[in-house]
């Protein structure tokens, strides 16, 4: 008996859904491979750390809200500010994730010669977008119910409540967000731009991101200060609590397991709740679905503007240059103007300091205080090393260096068909790194140590520890991606972002700085032998670093195939 | 003049083994075309030809320079245009035109007389300042047509050259290939389009499954397909499934086009052999 086919819908659904989860687990027989097996176990531990992670900060952060505020009798306001944390967050992926899905758009633009429907188009999109921002939802919901309900020990019906409470919390902002992007970008063709949606969606999750972190910072200042949150309290300066009166979503959940609301309010609340984002939903699709699918038929339409050379300016323009100085020049031309390399590489460098800024503005005084307690243990090592690590830190932080044969997967061919000899490519690849360590170290160690008031020779040896740290990580990131390219991907994001090979190098970036803190606080040394000792080891790491990447390298280039 | 001497080469990740003990001779001033079904081994073979990748064994020799063993000035003697068009989207046309013109070292004034030339040539003048990105396919092919004769190189490789181009530029190819030839320079191009590879080659070399079935020119190939019709006609194939191919072989030699030549000799070569 043949089976029946899965309706239109479903398939695109299922495809759609793939497309986005593509995680490929490894078959029985290939976990037989100690590389396969450790390569899995590597991921499964990455994704267990990152869960984790967020897990902590967040069950952290509810239990210190619920002892901070259950002297007053108000544990439930923890609820309150879970559900508002975790509405701002879903709002913020529903938004990014909807705009972002647009820089597919020309593939997606595939389905419009299938007998689809428009609205099942749009419906299948923002679906997967759910797919994404429920997870998120559910993290944030499942802690708080849970530092809840081992505090408060409520009945059965509060975690149905949550559950159905968070199932519609994602719909409300993902029918939002569809229903302002649709008609923003069918007015505007400079917006139907994959390099547009992609600076657009970098930028705003930045500022969204630095946004939330700036609420959390505010959060964590107020639940350390018991007396600032007694006096918010008595005069309702709780900005969260603002949050859930005019946010429908968080408003109708907090109704629904508000201590003393009777069933059939919590029946009514949760059951308005669904219903409104599912109407919500349906409404947008339905109504955005013809406008959508004029967005996809008209994404990308670009021609070669028109550029004519002008014949007195030609002998300027193609004018010889040496062909070291072009390899760098073309090194940096691929990476600045690509957005996803230039958002998570050299513009992190500018980024981590702006974070430090608004932590600062957010917890000044907290931060100011914490620099004067700080300033009397500056002595000894750490004068000079707070303010290299800060370097180190961000010069490693662009993932220049451990992704540069990455990126360059789609052209390796090519290049090794040059006759270019494989030192200058690999060099210019280090030159490109170093150019923006330089920049990093400028930023950190002499910002480190114009903030922590580090004197004249500690501050030289900061920066010549910096130099040398960063030069040996820099390095070390291009021997790893020299020896273990990722050279087998469709979307440039793969070759920066879901490289292994920029997660080693952040965290040996992170153990090398933690490292020099463990063994300035062991070695009984001098301050200056310390010094002395960590420089030599430093070069000592350059050198044989540069004996592997320069007389290994060549031969490891000839043997890299795509 | 380039020399391909028993090149294998398998891949290391499928186990693959996309050319078999592959012997070629190219000589200067003939247009060499190399032709075979997708999967053959073409681009394979171009890589390993232009150093992109290493042969498992065997040697490549450019105008005599060993590749293996001086490979930038064996590289320097060639100009390749890629099978896929799509490299440095992100450059403008003309960064990308320097940035080969300066790995081979090409002075100013030299690059600018060829690239200007070119250009015109292949109607690509008005747009040189615009990103690779936003040109069709078609452009950025012309466009590395130009990148790969920016330092007049004696061989020129093309893989897959014709496929996006309008008749046009097909045709301004067509012309360049044979001024090259004519100037006593190699071209040595891969295609699937069997009308381009008819009317413009000297000689073919036809390859299935990492394996050459056939050199020489298409009066050879052609004699070459009635004799082995002659053959079938007698009974010669020993096997159900060998004589059944041949007989289809047999029809096809009637048809004297490249298309049927080639479909039969693709076909011949993968009768299984007891």
């Amino acid at each position: 008996m043949s089976q029946r086919p899965a309706s239109p819908f479903m398939a695109l659904l299922a495809l759609n859904l793939k497309s986005v989860f593509a995680i490929h687990l490894p078959e029985k027989k290939a976990l037989a491979s100690p590389k396969v097996l450790l390569k899995t176990f590597g991921w499964i531990l990455l994704a267990i750390f990152l869960i984790a992670d967020f897990g902590f900060m967040f069950a952290m952060m509810d239990i210190s809200l619920y002892n901070a505020l259950a002297p007053f009798g108000m544990e439930s306001l923890m609820l309150l500010s879970s559900i508002v944390t975790s509405s701002v967050l879903v709002f913020l992926f529903a938004f990014i994730t909807s705009l972002s899905f647009f820089s597919s758009a020309r593939y997606e633009a595939l389905f419009l010669t299938m007998p689809l429907k428009p609205s099942s188009l749009l419906i299948s999109r923002m679906a997967t977008v759910y797919a994404i921002e429920a997870p998120i939802a559910f993290l944030v919901m499942a802690i708080a119910a849970g530092v809840y309900g081992i505090k408060s020990h409520p009945g059965f019906d509060f975690y149905l409540y949550i559950l159905f409470n968070t199932l519609a919390m994602p719909l409300v902002p993902l029918a939002v967000s569809y229903a302002v992007l649709v008609p923003v970008m069918s007015v505007s063709r400079w917006l139907r731009r994959k390099n547009t949606i992609l600076y657009l969606g970098g930028f705003i999750g930045l500022g969204l991101a630095l946004g939330f972190n700036l609420y959390l910072q505010t959060m964590m200042s107020r639940i350390e200060n018991p007396a600032l949150l007694q006096k918010m309290l008595s005069q309702g300066q709780l900005n969260f609590a603002d949050i859930a009166d005019w946010w429908p979503p968080a408003w109708l959940t907090m109704q629904a397991i508000a201590k003393g609301s009777s069933a059939v309010s919590a029946i009514a609340a949760t059951f308005t709740n669904l219903a409104l984002g599912v109407v919500l939903t349906a409404a947008v699709a339905y109504l955005s679905g013809k406008g959508y699918v004029k967005i996809l038929a008209n994404f990308g339409e670009t021609s070669a503007t028109k550029g004519k050379i002008d014949q007195t300016r030609a002998s300027s323009i193609f004018k010889s240059r040496p062909v070291f100085l072009s390899l760098v020049r073309r090194e940096l031309r691929l990476m600045n103007r690509e957005p996803i390399y230039l958002l998570n590489g050299p513009f992190v460098i500018l980024l981590l300091p702006v974070i430090f800024a608004l932590t600062f503005v957010a917890r000044g005084n907290e931060m100011r205080d914490a620099v004067t307690r700080l300033r009397p243990y500056l002595t000894g090592q750490a004068e000079y090393l707070i303010p290299a690590g800060m370097g180190i830190f961000l010069a490693t932080a662009t993932s220049i260096a451990c992704t540069a044969f990455s990126r360059d997967a789609k052209s390796l061919h090519f290049l090794k068909s040059l006759p270019l000899r494989p030192l200058d490519l690999i060099a210019a690849k280090l030159v490109h790194a170093l150019i923006f360590a330089a920049l990093g170290i400028a930023l950190g160690t002499v910002g480190g140590v114009i903030m922590l008031g580090v004197s004249g020779l500690d501050a030289m040896i900061a920066l010549l520890l910096a130099i040398f740290g960063s030069l040996a990580l820099n390095m070390g990131g291009l021997v790893i991606d020299t020896f273990w390219p990722k050279l087998s991907w469709e979307d440039p994001m793969a070759a920066l972002k879901r490289n292994p090979n920029t997660v080693i190098t952040i965290l040996g970036s992170m153990g090398l700085i933690a490292g020099l803190g463990v063994l300035a606080g062991t070695l009984p040394l001098q301050k200056y032998a310390f010094a002395f000792l960590y420089g030599t080891a430093l070069i000592a790491a350059c050198v044989a670093l540069g004996l592997a990447l320069f007389r290994a390298g060549p031969k490891k280039l000839r043997q890299m195939e795509p | 003049m380039i020399e391909l001497r028993d090149i294998s080469k398998t891949y290391a990740k499928s186990g693959t083994k996309a050319v078999d003990s592959l012997t070629l001779q190219i000589p200067d001033g003939v247009i060499y075309g190399f032709l075979g079904p997708n999967g053959a081994g073409k681009t394979t073979t171009i890589r390993v030809m232009t150093g992109a990748i290493a042969a498992d064994s065997g040697s490549v020799t450019i105008d005599g320079i060993d590749l293996d063993k001086d490979p930038l000035e064996a590289k320097q003697r060639f100009g390749l245009v890629p099978d896929t068009p799509d490299l440095f989207s992100r450059l403008r046309a003309y960064e990308y035109l320097n940035f080969v013109a300066d790995v081979y070292k090409v002075s100013s004034a030299d690059r600018t007389s060829a690239i200007e030339g070119l250009a015109a040539r292949f109607e690509l003048s008005d747009v040189l300042k615009s990103p690779i990105g936003s040109m069709s396919r078609g452009m950025r092919m012309k466009l590395n047509l130009i990148a790969s004769l920016v330092h007049t190189p004696h061989n020129w490789i093309l893989d897959e050259p014709v496929v996006g181009l309008d008749p046009h530029s097909a045709f301004a190819l067509k012309e360049l290939m044979r001024e090259h030839a004519a100037a006593g320079g190699t071209v040595f191009f891969s295609t699937h389009v069997m009308e381009v590879a008819e009317r413009v080659c000297d000689e073919l070399a036809i390859i299935n499954k990492g394996k050459l079935i056939f050199t020489g020119s298409l009066e050879a190939l052609r004699e070459l397909r009635e004799s082995r019709g002659a053959k079938a006609g007698t009974g010669e194939a020993g096997t159900p499934v060998a004589a059944e191919a041949s007989t289809e072989a047999s029809a096809a030699a009637g048809d004297e086009s490249l298309e049927a030549l080639f479909l039969a000799l693709v076909e011949d070569s993968e009768v299984p052999t007891l």
